[in-house]
């Protein structure tokens, strides 16, 4: 029996120094037999007692912070939230190059990017559709934009054309040159 | 995507995740709504870890600063805001104790204006000696004692909100307690039913 109020009197200890006095957060399964200890037993009431003790000075220290106080706080927040929102605007707008073809293709990107419902999910699963079909027109306008280059792929495919027909073999140069093969 | 009009500041994980999705588009009704919901927490949180109202509405500030900025790689799932919140508040006010160990009390901040009754002055001295006694504990310490005790945070919660084992955060506030008894023996015996002297 003494052995036994003696294990639960170093139990209620352990409880009071880790939770403190308030039983509501002690464990649910050893509250109720804690509690009838603290109500039967004068050293444990004792424990009990000091801990509350100690508990209500902590509770005359805990902080009440005014709404008045807070709301101004927010006010302040909330403007330094803009204001950095502002520069990292900026700041993405200058990272851009000033090019009407960037500009359009990042105006692109944000309109599917702002799709909401069906059209986000569109844009999502054919994103690599979407992006291969664009490659190719980038593609497709700079070879239209520049000359030489135009004529190295029109050379290039004729070089591919004729190197599938049969008894035909002519050098980059004749293609070059424009010399008639056929 | 969940409309801002029909989310409070939920304590809900998903409330919040659908909150600070709003806020990663930079909604700025949504982050008001939850700068309003959790400001008070970080601020008495600040209060009692850095014993100075000014440099906890500074720290305050920076919290729901990085906040904003963390938006865009708010992970869902992963933690509430508060929790996300009480982190960032703890390791924020524990890098500022340790870069001003010599910070001391204001002596005046916490005395009332226009204190006219004796029980309010000596409720006043009372609180202020409890701050100091809190702010003589390590810092570990008090934070523990602070999340568990004055903001009612789960041993869970505090253990994560800490980054810390439950089994550690248990330790601490231990020895918080016991730490404490002893700074403020004669106050807290004052107020037992049957004051010992």
């Amino acid at each position: 029996m003494t052995q036994n109020r003696d294990q639960q009197l170093a139990r209620l200890k352990t409880v009071l120094q880790l939770y403190g006095a308030d039983s509501d957060r002690w464990l649910g399964a050893e509250r109720q037999g804690l509690l009838e200890l603290v109500s039967t037993d004068s050293q444990a009431k004792r424990m009990f007692e000091d801990c509350k003790a100690l508990e209500d000075c902590l509770d005359a220290a805990a902080e009440t912070v005014g709404a008045k106080a807070l709301s101004g706080l927010a006010s302040r927040i909330m403007a330094q939230a803009a204001m950095a929102s502002q520069e990292h605007r900026a700041q993405e707008k200058e990272s851009i190059p000033d090019k009407p073809f960037t500009r359009s293709v990042l105006a692109g990107l944000s309109w599917l990017k702002s799709l909401g419902g069906d059209g986000g999910q569109f844009a999502g699963r054919h994103m690599a559709s979407l992006s291969l079909l664009a490659a190719c027109l980038v593609l497709g306008v700079l070879i239209g934009m520049n000359e030489s280059l135009g004529n190295y792929f029109q050379q290039e495919f004729q070089l591919a054309f004729f190197d599938g027909m049969p008894g035909s073999n002519p050098s980059f140069e004749d293609v070059l040159l424009g010399t008639e093969i056929l | 995507m969940a409309d801002r009009k029909t989310l409070s500041f939920a304590d809900d994980r998903d409330g919040d995740d659908s909150l600070m999705a709003l806020v990663a588009n930079g909604d700025g009704q949504a982050y008001e709504i939850v700068v309003n919901a959790h400001l008070g927490r970080v601020v008495a949180v600040g209060r009692k870890m850095l014993g100075n109202p000014a440099a906890a509405d500074d720290l305050a500030q920076d919290v729901m600063l990085k906040l904003w900025h963390h938006a865009p790689k708010w992970q869902p799932g992963r933690a509430r805001i508060s929790t996300w919140l009480y982190r960032v508040t703890s390791n924020l006010a524990i890098d500022r104790i340790r870069a001003n160990r010599t910070s001391q009390l204001d002596e005046d901040w916490d005395m009332p204006e226009q204190a006219t009754q004796l029980q309010g002055l000596e409720e006043q001295a009372l609180k202020q000696r409890v701050d100091r006694a809190l702010q003589d504990l390590p810092e570990r310490q008090r934070l523990a004692l602070v999340l568990f005790h004055y903001q009612g945070l789960t041993m869970g919660e505090t253990a994560e909100a800490m980054d810390s084992s439950v089994e550690a955060v248990q330790s601490l506030l231990a020895r918080a307690r016991a730490t404490l008894k002893k700074m403020l023996v004669r106050e807290w015996r004052s107020l037992l039913p049957d004051p010992v002297d």
